[in-house]
């Protein structure tokens, strides 16, 4: 195929604090990536610059790659940097009455961030409470109201008024926040994910008081933008709406304008941090801002589909965390209140556990008590000693080791001094430590394999999960460098070609959704009756109708897309559990009390699976505290072409050289190899290293890498 | 035939093992490790190794509160999981309740002695709990323990524990920490470490236990099936690392863990501190008298306790000794404790002051000497004395602890690792009896899920900054809390202005939680504890710098209010301030208003009854008349301080108070002077305040409070006498012929 027939290309940014990747990939699964320097006063003008560079990958311009393109997703970390430094809209926020020092005290959470050893040393916690929003007191207003929720024992209907709204009050509230200039007014009332029309009353107060003055000022409620239970995490995310999310969109809108006038002819899209993309025009933008890290897991989802492997373990290994991710029956783990600078959202969004050591974290080691310790610091881009960080890093011992060719590190954009990365190891590692600098380095490659297996197998554990049903994928610039250290008795275990650019391809893959929690507080006692179940079935099923009845409207809205799929769920726990497991249903919504039983035993079988039959209480009953409800809709995705198997000996023309490498106490004189050489078929057998200019697959002894009719690589032990 | 003791460690029986491990230990290494061989041999697969071993406890953590029940356990974090030696020494702990781990090898230590390896015997997947203080190292009735052996074919290589704090205890008065408990048989259901299960499940026995003697039967079921599920997947991960590694590798690794710990905090203290001793004193009174006379007469008696703490410190050997000769006696309240309790304190203070760059684990406890004297009151003379409420009086005494080694660290120039060593809490617990005559009982831990951060020598304290028992501090959710706790309403859950030690830097704000008993239920008992419940007296050891210490926590009811009516018409009075105000404007009404500065074990409330309690504030830091004039602007401006406490306590007008006409740091300046002067007006030299004070002790002249306390310290404690008789230069023939 010529340059100039790509078609149906997907174009996926990622817009990070410096650089903007700019990623497009055709319909026949090739890509291009182009960067340029992020501009933060207008982000169109590096969306500009790197597909510019993209496009000249393919000897193509700039407006026949938009023209030949079928969609345009755009993440950053935008949102985050218009919060960290306090850019935001001033907000004013309305309470309910007594509640006003949500923002300050943050139910205790002064923590969050912090890595378990200093969360062992109180003198380092510390509230970030209002300061990114700028919020100060006389911002906070309280209204009396109340709503109840009636408890376990439902004495009150849940979402009954207790308390009616003070309206006076809520006049006098809106009135001082006004007076005050703020730019939005968020509202969070407790219990208001059950009923909420006080919340709703005092948009129309509001929007009274301004017609009066003349002035217009958005209003959000938090019982239309995240109607989930708890309150302090619900008012974070109101804040993160209220102060970020319209300034976001204007920035995105001008993005999309020019990619328009460039010859793209859809609507621009962005990430959800639930894995699903969303419309720039979606109302709930607080939910895209935690979307960067989506992508891998969204990519393994598609690869796990196409390769028929139901449950997938995923690890993105970069230069200063890994972050590890699962992906069950084809479902991606989602997590309900993920941490954001130092807040803790109520929010969901795909379940990534991040551990703050990566290929370019620094090493210390304590001489006397010969403790080594990975991170969190790292070099970035100034890689570790072997180029121009002050001390040394886990990059160092792979360049030690010969695992990196520090004349081709970046396919020899950048020259590393391995002299230099030896005389580091030594006296920084080696001789505390009383070892060589070979063990002392390989030393290092154990210690941080040995945090991911561990990692990996809590986190298989917490699932229920026996390993050897699961495949493990590893992608990020240095996941092939350290797939070799996986311990863990998988299946299979997985990298793949464009394992560097692994998380844009998966924004690429991500399908468009719309996802839905809505709390409730459905109490079904243990000896219910079928009139019981009916009526329960009944509302829900009410409530189901309605959050489908949006989300098709919402996917209407941004494009007319109609949906191909729509999933229900439910979070479900025994009464008395404060933990929820969330439940995707098999059978489809619920609408009669046969549903309810169903619900009711798949949330037994997966409630067992993972905990044991002998922590399951149905004497006590079940409660559902939530209703989920998503909404997908077509969208173009990358497509992979099944190629021919050649044999399995890699050509001569595949081989780049030879090179002594440290594997297992000896230094083995090892063949290297050019990735994109390889062909569908072709094994290489370890000792070998197997190169490519954003990453480097190191083969030991007595494994292989196999090249499937995808040239995605399966690691595993030699089998010649 | 009787059942023949069984070898479980080879050649030896637990107590066996135990007595051995103690006698290698005595040479100064824990278990004879003179040599860290294994660390020494191969410094990586170490760190791997324990890697594994954290991991294993921290993920059956993380997964195992899933199934909890209790808010305390899932919402607030309140529990551990740990691996033990076969000697219960904790070589790997979770985040949670940390501190427990240095107490968990006093439940193995009464099992091996009372030969439970023979009768009921030790298997594996026998499940065994215990929450019984003077037995099993359990602070106190609301904190249980599981525990779980660990085998390698027939020998027994160690335990898995899991522990959480549950929401009711089955004692004298509902919660899990009894007030006015006099002794052991009023302090709940107490278990001594007991086998209550086989095969990792419990027998039905206990479940029906739980139903029959404690009043949250449900929330105990499931935090027991939570702790269990840990305690297994703690299991199931060791054995794997076991089959890993190796048996040996395991055996000798966990050990020099624990030794490697040990070295470390030495190596800390030689670092941090500098040598010489330190004496802090904090109080707490403990008024039964006229509350529990015709009940249990013996405890009819006001005490006020003198905790008195010394810690020595030697820079050279880094050795750290606290002695505790000069507290009080033990006594028939609920006060006390035993063993658990000061190596439960010990251990999280240890982790905050001097546990750098270490694997935390018992090697916390063992690099810490202490004399607590026996009959003291955290070493009674019998196990019939109460441990109810040990928590409350233990943080103020181990405040003087942490204040030593803070004073200490500033002292060598750790600056930035120095505080106010004021640590508090504050604990609502009670019964909740519903329309239809079911009841339940709670702990309601919104204050004991975190509490304000004391004042730095450069900073203020934050409002709920940190728990010290667990530093993933968390209040929970008011809506969660609602759910559990339904038919009692939130009025407030907010700072309270101005409720704070005043200082340069001023302590963490405290907080105001206000309740109205609804229409929903018939009626409810609260009770309320805490670490500053003391009426009077702050659990602050020191004054820093001239700061004040934090007000004491308090519990005031409105009886009979009208506030469901207003509530209807949509009003309520959202926090004191507005209360007040209201009850002036005659708007609230009520029927009665009682003050508690008191612990509280039961006040009836009911439909309409409002409670408010206050806690958890923090001491200041420095002489409030040095505080930057634009900080206490910003504190008015954020309603932290009001304008009333700006101007009077650190001279600084504003509002009302400030005068139009000059600028507000000309006022401060002068308003600050005025102070300053009115001061010194009501000074006295040291030397007249000491003859005007001698002269009261001679006398006699002094609350019977603290006449009471001083009789008995002198009749318990000769270092006190000692002490007190020299400082007043007092004998008794002095005091006799003054007295004429």
């Amino acid at each position: 195929m010529t340059d100039n027939q790509r078609r149906n290309i997907i174009l996926a940014t990622d817009a990070g604090g410096t650089m903007t990747d700019a990623f497009a990939v055709d319909e026949d699964g090739a890509f291009s990536i182009g960067k340029a320097l992020t501009n933060k006063v207008d982000e169109s003008i590096s969306y500009v610059q790197g597909y510019e560079n993209s496009a000249a990958n393919w000897d193509m311009s700039l407006e026949e790659l938009h023209d030949n393109s079928i969609a345009n997703i755009y993440t950053g970390t935008l949102y985050l940097n218009t919060l960290l430094e306090r850019k935001g809209r001033t907000v004013g926020l309305i309470v309910t009455k007594g509640q006003e020092s949500m923002y300050i005290h943050e139910r205790g959470h002064s923590w969050i961030g912090l890595e378990w050893e200093d969360v062992l040393h109180h003198k380092l916690h510390h509230h970030v409470g209002g300061d990114m929003f700028r919020l100060h007191a006389g911002l906070v207003k309280g209204v009396a109201e109340r709503i109840a929720s009636g408890g376990y024992f439902m004495l009150a209907e849940p979402g009954q008024v207790k308390v009616p709204l003070n309206e006076a009050e809520t006049r006098r509230a809106v009135v001082e926040l006004l007076d005050q200039g703020v730019e939005v007014i968020g509202v969070v009332l407790l219990f208001s994910y059950l009923n909420g029309s006080h919340e709703n009353r005092i948009r129309e107060i509001a929007k009274e008081v301004m017609q009066e003055r003349g002035v217009d000022v958005p209003v959000i409620l938090s019982s239309e933008i995240v109607p989930v239970m708890k309150e302090v995490q619900r008012m974070k995310s109101v804040l993160m709406e209220a102060a970020g999310g319209p300034l976001v969109r204007d920035m995105l809108m001008k993005v999309e304008d020019v990619a328009n006038s460039r010859g793209y002819a859809g609507e621009l899209t962005t990430m959800a941090s639930y894995g699903s993309i969303v419309n720039i025009r979606h109302p709930r933008m607080y939910e895209t801002i935690l979307s960067g890290p989506t992508g891998g897991l969204i990519g393994a989802k598609t690869l796990g589909e196409l390769l028929g492997e139901r449950h997938v373990l995923t690890a993105d290994i970069g230069g200063t965390s890994f972050d590890v991710g699962m992906i069950q029956d084809h479902h991606i783990s989602l997590r309900k209140e993920p941490d954001f600078a130092g807040h803790r959202l109520a929010l969901q969004m795909v379940a990534l556990d991040s551990i703050g050591a990566g290929a370019g974290s620094e090493v210390h080691v304590d001489p006397k008590f010969k403790h080594i310790t990975l991170g969190p610091q790292s070099a970035g881009s100034d890689v570790g000693r072997c180029l121009r960080h002050p001390v040394v890093t886990v990059s160092d011992c792979n360049v030690v080791l010969g695992f990196l060719d520090p004349d081709n590190f970046l396919g020899g954009d950048v020259k590393l001094d391995r002299d230099a990365a030896v005389a580091a190891v030594r006296d920084e590692i080696a001789e505390p430590l009383g070892l060589s600098v070979e063990e002392a380095a390989a030393g290092v490659l154990t210690v941080l394999n040995s945090h991911l297996n561990h990692h990996l197998l809590t986190m298989l554990k917490s699932r229920g999960a026996n390993p050897s049903e699961w495949t493990m994928f590893m992608f990020g610039g240095a996941g092939p460098l350290h797939m070799y250290g996986v311990d863990v008795p998988f299946a299979k275990v997985y990298t793949f070609p464009f394992a560097a650019a692994f998380s844009a391809f998966g924004v690429a893959c991500a399908e468009y959704a719309k996802r839905f929690n809505q709390g409730s507080s459905y109490i079904l006692p243990p000896a219910a009756d079928e009139d019981a179940k009916s009526a329960m079935a009944k509302a829900m099923s009410e409530t189901y109708k309605a959050l489908e009845r949006q989300g098709k409207k919402e996917l209407f809205d941004e494009g007319k897309l109609t949906p191909k799929n729509i999933e229900f769920g439910a979070s479900m726990r025994y009464v008395g559990v404060l933990e929820t497991l969330d439940v995707t249903f098999s059978f489809g919504s619920i609408n009669e009390a046969a549903d309810i039983d169903r619900a009711i035993g798949e949330f037994e079988e997966q409630y067992a699976h993972i905990y044991g039959r002998g922590a399951s209480l149905p004497e006590s009953g079940f409660f559902i505290s939530e209703l989920s409800v998503e909404v997908v809709a077509d969208k173009p995705k990358p497509v992979f072409i099944a190629h021919e198997l050649v044999g399995e000996t890699p050509s001569e023309e595949s081989v780049t050289g030879e090179r002594s490498v440290y594997f297992s106490g000896e230094w083995l004189s090892t063949k290297t190899y050019d990735m994109d050489a390889l062909q569908p078929g072709n094994i290489v057998r370890g000792p070998a290293i197997i190169e490519h200019p954003m990453t480097t697959l190191v083969v030991p002894p007595k494994t292989e890498a196999a090249f499937d009719e995808y040239r995605f690589i399966e690691f595993r032990a030699a089998t010649g | 035939m009787g059942l023949v003791p069984r070898k479980l460690l080879g050649d030896r029986t637990l107590i066996e093992q135990i007595r051995h491990s103690d006698s290698l230990t005595e040479g100064g290494f824990y278990h004879g490790l003179e040599l860290l061989v294994e660390r020494e041999h191969d410094p990586i697969t170490y760190e791997r190794f324990y890697d594994a071993v954290h991991s294993a406890v921290m993920g059956a953590r993380e997964t195992s509160k899933n199934v909890a029940a209790s808010p305390g356990a899932r919402e607030l974090g309140e529990l551990l999981f740990a691996l033990l030696t076969p000697e219960g020494h904790a070589v790997a702990v979770s985040s949670g309740l940390v501190g427990h781990q240095g107490a968990f090898r006093i439940a193995i230590k009464y099992m091996a002695e009372n030969g439970y390896d023979r009768n009921p015997g030790i298997r594996p997947g026998d499940i065994f709990l215990a929450c019984d203080p003077a037995t099993s190292g359990t602070p106190h009735p609301g904190d249980v323990y599981t525990f779980i052996p660990l085998f390698s074919g027939e020998e027994l290589i160690g335990w898995a524990a899991g522990m959480n704090h549950t929401m009711e205890a089955g004692g004298s008065v509902p919660g899990a920490w009894p007030p006015w408990s006099p002794n052991t048989f009023t302090d709940g259901y107490l278990v001594p470490p007991t086998k209550v299960g086989e095969n990792y499940e419990d027998y039905t026995w206990l479940y029906k236990q739980f139903e029959r003697r404690t009043r949250a039967p449900m929330f105990n079921i499931l935090d027991e099936k939570m702790r269990v599920a840990g305690c297994k997947m703690v299991i199931d991960s060791v054995t794997d690392i076991i089959d890993k590694f190796g048996l040996d590798y395991f055996k000798a690794t966990s050990r020099e863990i624990i030794e490697e710990t040990r070295r470390i905090c030495i190596d800390n203290v030689k670092m941090l501190t500098i040598p010489g001793r330190t004496r802090y004193v904090s109080f707490r009174t403990v008024p039964y008298k006229g509350i529990v006379d015709g009940v249990w007469p013996q405890s009819a008696h006001n005490w006020l306790l003198h905790l008195h703490t010394e810690v020595q410190i030697n820079t050279v050997e880094g050795k750290l000794h606290i002695n505790w000769d000069k507290i009080s006696p033990a006594n028939f309240h609920a006060l006390g404790g035993y063993q658990g309790i000061l190596e439960s304190n010990l251990w999280l203070n240890v982790m905050d002051a001097i546990g750098l760059g270490l694997k935390p684990n018992s090697g916390m406890n063992l690099a810490v000497t202490y004399d607590m004297p026996q009959g003291a009151l955290f070493n009674p003379p019998s196990d019939k004395y109460s441990a109810g409420n040990p928590w409350s009086s233990s943080v103020p005494l181990f405040n003087g602890f942490s204040s030593g080694l803070e004073t200490s660290k500033r002292a060598r120039g750790f600056v930035e690792e120095s505080w106010n060593a004021d640590l508090c809490w504050t604990g609502i617990q009670g019964e909740i009896t519903l329309k239809d005559g079911f009841s339940f009982g709670f702990c309601q831990m919104d204050l004991l899920g975190a509490s304000a951060t004391p004042a730095r020598p450069y900073m203020d304290g934050e409002p709920l900054g940190t728990a010290w028992w667990n530093p993933s501090s968390d209040t929970g959710s008011v809506e969660e809390w609602e759910y559990v706790l339904p038919g009692i309403y939130y009025l407030c859950k907010n700072v309270l202005p101005g409720y704070c030690g005043h200082g340069k830097f001023r302590g963490g704000l405290g907080m105001q939680l206000a309740f109205v008993v609804s229409d929903e239920v018939k009626e409810a008992i609260i009770g309320k504890v805490g670490a500053t419940t003391g009426n009077y007296f702050t659990g602050q050891a020191s004054v820093p710098g001239g700061s004040y210490p934090a007000p004491t926590s308090t519990l005031i009811v409105y009886r009979g209010t009208n506030v469901l009516e207003l509530m209807r018409n949509g009003e309520y009075p959202g926090g004191i301030e507005e209360l007040y105000e209201w009850i002036d404007q005659g708007k609230f009404t009520h029927k009665g208003r009682e003050v508690h500065k008191e612990e509280v074990g039961a006040l009836l409330v009911r439909p309409g009854d409002v409670y408010i309690v206050v806690g958890n504030a923090t001491g200041g830091w420095g002489d409030p008349l040095h505080r930057a004039i634009e900080r206490v602007e910003q504190d008015v401006k954020e309603n932290f301080v009001t304008v009333e406490a700006a101007a009077e306590i650190y001279g600084v007008p504003l509002g009302d108070d400030a005068s139009g006409s000059i600028s507000v740091t000309e006022g401060a300046v002068a308003k600050r002077a005025e102070i300053r002067r009115a001061r010194e007006a009501a000074s006295v030299p040291f030397e007249e305040f000491w003859r005007t004070e001698r002269q009261g002790v001679v006398n006699g002249d002094m609350h019977e409070f603290v006449a009471d306390a001083y009789a008995e310290l002198k009749g318990f404690s000769t270092a006190f006498k000692q002490d007190f008789e020299s400082f007043w230069q007092l004998d008794e023939e002095t005091i006799g012929a003054e007295h004429e």
